[in-house]
Parts: structure tokens; sequence; C-alpha cells
């Protein structure tokens, strides 16, 4: 019945794309290069773009190059890696959210276009002096409310800054995680984060994020706080606690490890935070091991990390009433 | 029941005979087979439907329009040496219903417990030629053998992998059909996958 010599796009769509599932990402671009027919497929099989992972790319992925890839396929993302893809600027970045349906963004490290500027081509750098806070496509008000999982650690400005922060919490209004580790995020995030009232997860370790009347903004603002991680945050202390202790009720994990000013009295009033499993206060010296013992028995307490690097672990039957 | 002899007939009009249990790893028949079994001797399906045919002797004949005689055979080899994979696999997808694997991880276990599940058994039996293995592609999307179907896909992409535009072409016989100025297009656009 079949021609003699059945040919690889004389296969139905749907098996063509099955077999495209299993390619790199370079294998993938190549194949579209190579006639009209592939290059339809390639591009218009939604399933082959759900993860796109440019950090192999990250050297030689341009501005353009990523610009042109948002047209083509942004709206089939849900998982984005950008780590490392200096050379997109923010403005490109901005842009394909406003296109996609994106659920996880992971940009790590990212930084401005200017401390690159010997990797970068003449094109970039001019993407890269567009202002930041400008209008994508001229709509300032699109909301993304499939985000979930966004983790900026260890990027900087501009793609991460005070300002840029409410920008990215008035459009994901569904965040659940969210990473701004190592950011210059500023002092104050407790009433920008407010918008996103399911977060459950938030790395906010390195930065100058602490004061008390700021964490209970967050804590008020965000009551399905699950896990905070506050590592090396100076600006914690015991007040700081304090408010946690009476706002953070589904607190389950806390990280304060290196924060000094954190005394025996901040850990004793963490106790209001009945749901607490997990406690990490390396390199607090001011605090007694022996207070873990008394924080143990008022919360669910299962492990912790005391403040001199060793591990405690305590067996619950179940969460005291 | 289960010793019943299938008989299938191939668009060639060759009828090879089938153990039910082997061929019942084609979702198409298997769903034909239920569907006649609630149906009288006068042979035809539940559906009406012609496709399916109980015989005086209780066998019975499924035709399979769009494969040919030796690709059928092919297909009915791999089933015989997959007989007893059913179980283990079912086992496997338990486990891995238990673990519940967040989401967005689900795909990439798919795709890795396919490419697991290729033993160098089915390694050799794919190892045919291209027109062969389109066919066989063909089949397997058509009985609905989802093992064969990943499998023989699987192989196609290896062949797709690692090549340059040139080679993909060549391989799989495909002129480009470009304009000059569409090609030229298309590669400045992909040339960032090219200089990592």
């Amino acid at each position: 019945m079949q021609s003699p010599e059945l040919a690889l796009l004389s296969l139905p769509f749907d098996v063509l794309g099955k077999a495209l599932h299993y390619l790199d990402l370079r294998s993938l671009l190549v194949l579209a290069q190579a006639n009209r027919q592939f290059n339809y497929i390639v591009y218009n099989t939604s399933h082959l773009w759900y993860r796109l992972d440019l950090l192999l790319f990250r050297r030689s992925l341009r501005d353009e190059d990523f610009r042109a890839l948002t047209d083509r396929v942004a709206a089939f993302v849900r998982n984005i890696d950008l780590t490392g893809c200096n050379m997109v600027t923010v403005k490109s970045i901005r842009r394909f959210i406003a296109k996609g349906r994106l659920e996880k963004l992971v940009i790590k490290g990212h930084c401005q276009l200017g401390d690159i500027s010997s990797l970068a081509s003449p094109a970039c750098s001019r993407g890269g002096t567009l202002g930041l806070t400008q209008s994508v496509g001229g709509d300032q008000t699109f909301v993304c409310p499939t985000v979930r999982h966004v983790d900026f650690s260890h990027s900087s400005q501009p793609l991460i800054d005070e300002e840029s922060l409410r920008w990215y919490a008035e459009r994901f209004p569904n965040l659940r995680w969210l990473s701004v580790a190592h950011t210059p995020i500023g002092a104050r995030v407790g009433g920008t984060l407010r918008q996103c009232v399911h977060l459950e997860w938030l790395d906010v370790s390195g930065t100058s994020v602490g004061e008390a009347d700021d964490v209970e903004k967050l804590a008020r603002g965000c009551p399905k706080l699950k896990g905070l991680v506050m590592s090396e945050c100076v600006s914690v202390d015991d007040r700081g606690l304090e408010v946690l202790g009476r706002w953070a009720e589904n607190l389950e994990t806390l990280v304060i490890d290196g924060c000094r000013r954190v005394s025996n009295r901040g850990v004793l009033i963490l106790g209001g935070c009945r749901q607490l499993r997990y406690l990490n206060i390396r390199n607090c010296r001011d605090v007694d091991p022996a207070a873990l013992n008394q924080l143990s028995q008022v919360t669910a307490l299962e492990k912790a990390l005391g403040p001199l690097g060793k591990w405690r672990f305590w067996v619950k039957s179940g969460v005291p009433a | 029941m289960k010793s019943n002899l299938v008989k299938l007939q191939s668009s060639d009009g060759t009828i090879l005979e089938v153990p039910q249990e082997v061929i019942e790893q084609s979702k198409l028949v298997k769903s034909m087979l239920a569907d006649c079994d609630g149906s009288p001797n006068e042979g035809r399906c539940n559906d009406g439907n012609l496709l399916a045919r109980r015989l005086v002797d209780h066998a019975i004949v499924i035709p399979v329009p769009n494969v040919n005689g030796p690709v059928l055979a092919r297909v009915i080899d791999y089933c015989k040496h997959h007989l007893n994979d059913k179980e283990k696999r079912g086992l496997a997808s338990a486990l891995r219903a238990a673990s519940s694997k967040p989401s967005d991880e689900e795909e990439d276990a798919a795709i890795r417990e396919t490419i697991e599940n290729i033993t160098e058994w089915d390694q050799e039996f794919l190892k045919v030629d291209q027109g062969t293995l389109f066919d066989l592609i063909l089949a397997a999307n058509y009985l609905d053998i989802q093992p064969l179907l990943n499998s023989a896909c699987y192989m196609v992409a290896n062949m797709m992998k690692g090549k340059s535009v040139g080679e993909i072409r060549k391989t799989f016989n495909v002129k480009c059909d470009f304009t000059p100025e569409e090609e030229a297009m298309v590669i400045a656009d992909n040339q960032w996958c090219e200089d990592i």
C-alpha cells in the first residue's frame, strides 16, 4: 500500500512530534532549518517548548535571538531558565513574561550589561540601555496569573531591585515560591509582597530585609507563608521574630543563620509559630542551645540546626493543639 | 479464552494467526475484541462495524488495512517478545504513581522511562532501513502499541541528534524549499545554537 520509499515527513504530525520530544534544543533548532515542513513542525508542536532551558546557550544567546524566539514559542513555554543569559535584556525578559503562560521563571545571577560589555555585541548594549520601567508593548497592566515559581537569586539591577520587585509582585498575583536571595531589593519588601497573598516560600538571604515592621507587613500580607529563609540578613533581630511568632501561624521552616542580633528571647517567642518544624539558627551566637528544647515543646519542631552548627532532632507524635 | 487465536489480515491480504494475549498489546485490537465479545456469532461488532468478524469456527479476522504483511509480521514478533513485559511495566508505573512527583517533572520521567525500557533486543529489532522503521511507526500508531511507537520514535530522534542541517537533509532526503531570503533569515535566527 505504502510507496516503497516512505518518507519521514509523511508520518502523521503528532507522531513526528513524539519523535521530536526526545531531541535536545540544539538538534531541534537545526532541524527547523532543514526545510519548511520541519520548520513548521518544530515551531508549532507546543509540548516541545514546555520547558525552555537556555543555560547551555548563555554565552551565545543574544537579545535579538531571544526576542525572535519569544515571538515564535513564548505562548507555549511553562518553565524557562535564563540563568547566565546576560545578553538578554530585562526588557526582553519582561516582553517574554507578557506573552507567555509561564509557571516557573528562573534567572539566577543576571547582571547588568554594562558589567560584561566586552561580551555583549553592539546590538545588545543598545538594548541594554533602554528604559527598564518602560511599558511592555504599551501595556502596563497585564497580569500573569499562571506564574508560581520565580528564582532571581544572585541577580542584580536592573532585573531585580526594589522597583522591579514591585513590578513582578503586581503581575504575579498567584506567586507561591520566590527567591530574591543576594539581590539588591532593599530593606522593605513586606509592603510590596503583600500583593502576593498566596506566597508560601520566600528566600531573602543576604539582603537587608528583616526590620520588625517590615516583617510584620510580610507575615500579615502573606498568611500562607510556610518557609522563610533569611540567612545572613543582618537586620533580623528579636523584634522581627516576635512579629513572626504573632502573625506567621503557618510557618514551617525558618532559616535565620548568621542573624547575629537574635537572642534567646527571640527564639523563645517563636513559640507562636505552632507549625514550625525546622529552624536553622546557626551562628546566632547569643542563643543558648537549650532554648531550642523549650521551643520544641510548644511547636511542631522536629529538626533544628543549633547556634554552634549542631543538629538537634525531636520525635513528635502530632502537632500540639 | 486466553488461548484464542486471532487472525489478522494485512493490507496485501496475508492472514496471520496470533494468540489473543499476544496481540492484545495492541489497544486497538484489544478494544475491538472487547466489542465483539458480547455480540452473538452472526458476524458483526456491537457498533455494526465490519472491521472485525466472528467466523463460524469462532476465530476472529481483523483487517489491518494500512499495514502490509512483512511489517505486520514484524509487529507480531515484537508483541511476542514483549508478551511478559506487562506486569513489569504495571509495577513500575504503580511505583511512579506512588512517589507522586511534581507535575513539571512527570514529562521528563515519562521520557526517561521510555528510554530505560528500550532493551538491546529492541535496538536490534529496530535496526532496519528508514522505510521499514517508518512503516513500523505507522503500524504501531494505527494498532496503538505505545511501547513500540515510543521506541521507534526514539530511534528516529537518534537519527536527528547532533547532525548539521546538511546532514539532516541528506539523511531524510528532504530538499531545502526556503527562498534564499527565508533561508538567510532562518540561519540568522538560529545562529546562537551553533556557537555555544
